[in-house]
């Protein structure tokens, strides 16, 4: 078992004990397990899942949507650090939907470069959101 | 001597006014609660990213890495985080006071730049021909969110790597408890680590920087500003609401007692008369007698 603790700027997101933790890095994704070498790296915006036993099927996965964070691995402790991490239960897919159409519209009327990045940053946030959505669809359906 | 008629006027302005006080108390006092609520969620994120710098603590030449580079000061940038509204005591006039203070400190020729955060800080640095006022922000929510600071960190760390500013300077007001409140001018970049801290030694050694190190000192240094710029906002925040709360309740008193002094000229004035016309009516009676 591996103890992960999930932290984002509005409180603890996660704080157990677990089996696996696939993250998304910058490298590629990667999966944490017991004994995992001392290792520091950045997390991407992509979706993180934990199992929280060896047993568990890919249906009881927990997801969350990350956008971007670092990553620390020592002594059979795991301590992320992101922005923000929306786990996919509180993830609604037509209020997900109805954020990255707005995003886009923001887009194609951001006048100065400014709005424009903020316009981008939303489209890749709702994007992530979405891709979390079908994924639990996806394995629940199986 | 004024009049029963302006006393009593008097009095009822004075208790309406009491009754805006009390009110603005009463609202300081519970978005004071939940400010400190809110600030307490992100401790833990502050204490991560603490963590997470005794990596760099460890590492050997720190220096060459651009967050970390003290150069000569040239060109020095503040953030002031003040309210935007007022009646909330010294809280704003403490912070330009300290503002004013590190200028006059400085002694470097180009004028600083400053960014603004609550209009009291703009109104002021708007004033001043010497400071160039970089950008101003006012619309922050009570309870901000990380994507609040994100243009105001982005802006800065580049800044700061592009070299066109060699100092970021942080003043706001720390809330040490709920009736003292302290403004701190912090330096947020470049990035001071604690060095002394033994247990650190050696921990970079044993570790894997994934992609590479530069990425992740990269990384690390720009949460630790964050973590640090965010922390001041929400303890400004709690500061700005904890001064309100004392400054409403200050006036909330007084109002007290000038309705009791009030009260007390009118009872006077009130009894003088009556005695006066008393006087008046006997002596008319004892006119008639004779």
């Amino acid at each position: 078992m591996i103890h992960l603790k999930l932290v984002s700027q509005t409180g603890l997101k996660f704080d157990e004990d677990v089996y696996e933790v696939i993250i998304p890095t910058s490298d590629g994704q990667i999966a944490v397990l017991n004994d995992h070498m001392p290792l520091v790296t950045s997390i991407q915006a992509g979706v993180l899942l934990v199992r929280r036993s060896s047993k568990d099927p890919d249906s009881r996965l927990e997801m969350f949507a990350t956008y971007g964070g670092v990553v620390e691995v020592k002594d059979n402790q795991l301590n992320i650090l992101v922005d923000e991490a929306d786990h996919a239960d509180s993830i609604d897919q037509a209020q997900a939907e109805l954020a990255y159409d707005k995003a886009l519209e923001l887009k194609k009327n951001a006048q100065d470069e400014i709005s424009l990045n903020h316009a981008q940053e939303l489209i890749d946030r709702s994007q992530i959101r979405l891709q979390v959505v079908n994924l639990r669809k996806h394995l629940t359906k199986k | 001597m004024a009049t029963t008629i302006t006393l009593k006027r008097r009095i009822n302005s004075v208790k309406s006014i009491r009754q805006i006080t009390k009110a603005l108390q009463l609202v300081a006092a519970s978005k004071l609660k939940r400010s400190q609520d809110y600030a307490s969620l992100s401790r833990e994120y502050a204490l991560l990213a603490e963590k997470l710098s005794h990596y760099l603590a460890s590492l050997n030449e720190l220096e060459k890495y651009t967050y970390f580079q003290i150069r000569p000061i040239k060109q020095q940038l503040y953030i002031i985080i003040s309210s935007n509204s007022g009646l909330a005591g010294a809280y704003n006039s403490n912070l330009i006071r300290q503002f004013v203070y590190q200028l006059q400190q400085s002694n470097s020729n180009n004028s600083p730049k400053v960014i603004a955060i609550g209009n009291k800080a703009a109104n002021y640095c708007r004033r001043l021909k010497e400071i160039d006022l970089m950008a101003v922000y006012n619309d922050f929510a009570d309870q901000p969110t990380a994507n609040d600071i994100r243009p105001i960190l982005k802006t800065v760390v580049e800044m700061f790597k592009e070299l066109q500013i060699d100092q970021v300077n942080l003043i706001y007001t720390k809330s040490i408890s709920n009736i003292n409140q302290k403004v701190i001018n912090q330096v947020i970049l470049p990035i001071t680590l604690d060095e002394d801290d033994n247990t650190v030694k050696n921990l970079s050694n044993f570790t894997n920087f994934e992609p590479d190190i530069e990425s992740i000192i990269d990384e690390i240094s720009f949460r630790l500003v964050e973590a640090n710029l965010w922390q001041a906002l929400l303890d400004s925040l709690i500061s700005e609401n904890a001064m309100r709360m004392l400054a409403m309740k200050n006036a909330t008193d007084n109002a007290k007692d000038l309705i009791d002094d009030y009260t007390l000229t009118l009872n006077t004035v009130r009894q003088s008369k009556i005695t006066q016309e008393l006087a008046e009516i006997s002596g008319g009676v004892e006119a008639l007698k004779q």
